[in-house]
């Protein structure tokens, strides 16, 4: 790749695979765009170069987890400070599914292995480098999460 | 169908459910349109401004030389949405900011004055010299992107201008675009001296902690090493923020004392002595008076100031019970007594008065100090503790706003027995400077508090040390053996330095040290076989050296005691083969980090992966965990990120 990163080329095969992190994270789009174009600029001000695709993806993914769980550290002690401790969580905007509601309630430490391995089919051993979490550790989170997610969905009443 | 098979399809139902669910969360066409048109547009203003493109991966920053041309800022790129408006020549800011921030803090001390913009902060005028000089000289500032007038000024030294989305870039730049104005006093580094002349090195004992709490939410927020600012990598804070494995005094000694010495890993011409004290573990409870200091002003309006902040104090009420009494003042443009004289274990009224702050208004620091040594002289417990926790971003602007002001009023109010402690909360106004003045000089401990984790950390454990004094003016003194020792330098401690004599004049102050506590001093050390040589003056009448044994240095601790109100003197004899162990090869890691964040001349071959490589081996708790994660987080914002290179 040349100095100048071909940032086109890098947007469009990862912006929906660094979207998506961000709004699992975030849970509002706008949130989410501002950090996808956070995360971007970091190429586009200090260019650098991918050994692949994959690798571009996992250097984007790794990026964005991080920059979100920022984001969330600063905002989550707001929130707790403006609400009184009684009150639910904020919860995402009724018109999205009851699956997609229940990956935004996941706590975060969950968010980015659930996403790594159900959508974009990471394996344990692959998380866990990205994430420099032992491998059991993202198992038990996988499993953990998997678990949440579907007791969340019983909750709501999807009978099986 | 067996069961398992059912299951089968019910988890690949699930996983397809699930795969759907994150389909849901993909960006309109008109998002995706939106965010690349801004990079886009972002990454042509960057090539039309850095025709010198480097090569991808190098991390050399070009230094711009050239003072003079103070380029007008351009109009932004519009349409271009807010991150994306002027991502320029990436020149770590404050190496331009410099002798902006210097003049910044200069006017804001003349000045002294009041403006009430919305953000409540108060700049001087626009810097005037557009020159570059490196971190080293001079007073040093974090990227200063200052209410956005002062920094779109500013230029790199070449011309080229710098905007926001650079510091944004940093990681200092509380995305969007707030003002980033942090200030940190220069450090000067003592060099080497030589054991001829100055045999004597003498420092008030300090255990503050704030540097490497700061130094670490600059490094998340993806800061490289490279572009710390050098005044904010204060060793002695990083050294003492850890906890060594450092003994109990034994018998009447109040303090253990105990000296490693090694090669030293950046210098094969010298060694690393490390020495450690740690205070006794059991004190007697005494009641507590806390007049909690708390600035309300705009400038704290923010989640990692004030909210945090307000969270944070609910952990210090863990710790006290009804014998102490807890006041909260505030201070904005005016100063308020919010609580007077509750009860410790009244949680409920304190939380509530705590809760009820909000932010606004300017900072009249000195209203706010003065009030609150006067309710904790209202609410003095005769044989108790009585402290102020002052909490802030120290960006007092109103009143007394310079340091040497509120030094001399804070070592006035010292002489009445009322101790003071310093928080330091948030980002992008940040004054260190005033801050660690302020808790110096009080007697106090100075923390940077950057999370709730940090919150705990501090609150229940180093402030409560802190809380109780266990020792008063505590000074260190180590005479070098000049039949063993050529010449010696001091590794940071360098706002804590002492005059020789001072040692053991009694009156004169020096740091405060609660129970349960410990402290680092390190020294580089050049023994007389070393090929380093130690400028050392012809001495015509000083007798040559008699030999004294394998002793390098004799380490001498003094202090006065809280409980007796004695001063007491403990000596250690320090041999050149005391040897190693992990604590000390944590200390070196440190001092390595810590010398490569401040570009130190004498850091030798350190560089943050020399600091990485020292912990190799070690078994590493979980705080010396974090800080190797901290370490590679730093470096792998010089690049790649560590975490998922192949």
């Amino acid at each position: 790749m040349d100095a100048a990163t071909d940032i086109e080329g890098v947007f469009t095969r990862q912006v929906k695979t660094v979207y998506r992190l961000c709004f699992s994270y975030l849970g509002q789009h706008a949130e989410a765009e501002d950090a996808t174009q956070a995360v971007f600029m970091k190429l586009v001000v200090a260019p650098r170069t991918f050994a692949d695709a994959e690798h571009e993806k996992a250097w984007l993914l790794r990026v964005a987890a991080n920059h979100c769980k920022d984001v969330l550290k600063s905002a989550r002690v707001k929130r707790a400070a403006e609400l009184p401790p009684d009150l639910p969580e904020q919860a995402a905007p009724p018109e999205h599914g009851d699956l997609l509601q229940a990956v935004l309630a996941l706590p975060d430490l969950y968010k980015d292995c659930v996403y790594l391995h159900y959508y974009e089919g990471y394996k344990t051993d692959e998380i866990a480098a990205m994430t420099q979490t032992p491998p059991s550790t993202v198992r038990n989170r996988l499993r953990d999460a998997r678990a949440l997610l579907k007791t969340a969905l019983e909750g709501e009443g999807n009978d099986r | 169908m067996t069961a398992n098979t059912a299951r089968e399809h019910e988890d690949q139902a699930f996983e397809q459910a699930l795969r759907g669910a994150y389909e849901e969360m993909d960006p309109t066409p008109e998002a995706e349109a939106r965010m690349l048109a801004a990079l886009k547009a972002a990454q042509e203003d960057a090539g039309g401004k850095q025709p010198e493109a480097e090569a991808p991966g190098a991390a050399e920053q070009p230094e711009a030389e050239a003072p003079g041309a103070i380029e007008q800022p351009e109009a932004e790129a519009p349409g271009a949405a807010e991150p994306a408006k002027s991502a320029r020549k990436r020149i770590a800011p404050w190496k331009v900011a410099l002798p902006a921030a210097a003049c910044l803090v200069l006017a804001a001390i003349g000045i002294g004055a009041v403006m009430s913009q919305p953000a409540d902060l108060v700049e001087p005028p626009a810097p005037s010299s557009p020159e570059v000089i490196e971190p080293k000289a001079g007073a040093n500032s974090a990227p200063d992107t200052g209410p956005s007038m002062a920094v779109e000024e500013l230029t790199t030294g070449d011309g080229a201008y710098l905007g926001e989305a650079d510091l944004i870039d940093d990681g200092l730049l509380p995305y969007p675009g707030d003002p980033n104005t942090e200030e940190y006093s220069a450090v000067d580094e003592t060099g080497f001296v030589s054991t001829a002349t100055s045999p004597l090195s003498t420092v008030s004992a300090d255990v503050d902690t704030a540097s490497y709490a700061n130094l670490r939410r600059l490094i998340r927020n993806g800061c490289t090493l490279n572009e710390l600012p050098s005044g904010s990598a204060r060793i002695e804070e990083m050294l003492n923020y850890f906890d060594y494995g450092y003994a109990a005094p034994v018998g009447d000694d109040r303090f253990s004392m105990q000296a490693r010495v090694g090669a030293c890993p950046w210098n094969p011409d010298t060694q690393l002595l490390v020495l450690g004290f740690a205070t006794a573990r059991e004190t007697e409870d005494k009641p507590a008076n806390l007049v909690f200091l708390i600035d309300v002003s705009g400038s704290m309006n923010s989640a990692d100031k004030l909210d945090l902040l307000q969270d944070s104090f609910a952990t210090l009420l863990e710790h006290l019970d009804g014998d102490d009494r807890v006041s909260i003042v505030t201070y904005s443009g005016q100063e308020e007594v919010v609580l007077e004289g509750a009860k410790g274990d009244d949680d409920k009224a304190i939380l509530r008065a705590i809760y009820r702050l909000k932010a606004d208004g300017s900072t009249n620091g000195e209203a706010g100090l003065r009030m609150a040594y006067e309710v904790a002289e209202r609410n003095r417990i005769e044989g108790g503790v009585n402290r102020i926790v002052m909490a802030s971003d120290g960006d007092l602007n109103v009143g007394m706003t310079s340091e040497s002001d509120l030094h001399d009023f804070v070592d006035e109010k010292r002489e009445s027995g009322i101790y003071l402690s310093v928080l330091g909360f948030g980002t992008g106004n940040f004054k260190d400077n005033k801050m660690e003045t302020i808790a110096d000089h009080g007697n106090g401990s100075y923390h940077y508090i950057d999370s709730i984790e940090e919150a705990e950390h501090v609150l229940s454990d180093k402030l409560m040390q802190n809380v109780v004094p266990f020792a008063d003016d505590v000074k260190v003194q180590v005479e070098f053996n000049p039949a063993t020792v050529k010449g010696y330098r001091l590794i940071g401690y360098e706002n804590r330095t002492m005059t020789d004599s001072d040692f053991l004049d009694d009156t004169k102050d020096a740091g405060d040290i609660g129970p349960n506590a410990q402290f680092t001093v390190a020294y580089e050390v050049v023994p007389t076989g070393s090929a380093m040589e130690v400028p050392t003056p012809e001495l015509k009448y000083s007798q040559a050296p008699a030999a004294s044994g394998d002793e390098i240095a004799t380490c001498s601790l003094r202090y006065r005691a809280f409980d007796d109100g004695q001063v007491h003197q403990q000596e250690l004899a320090v041999r050149g083969d005391e040897g190693t162990d992990d604590d000390w090869k944590f200390a070196a890691s440190v001092i390595e980090l810590g010398m490569a964040a401040r570009d130190s001349e004498f850091a030798g071959t350190s560089t943050g992966e020399t600091a990485l490589r020292l912990l190799d081996g070690l078994e590493l708790n979980e705080q010396r965990q974090a800080y190797r994660d901290l370490v590679e987080e730093a470096l792998g914002n010089d690049g790649e990120p560590s975490a998922i290179d192949d």
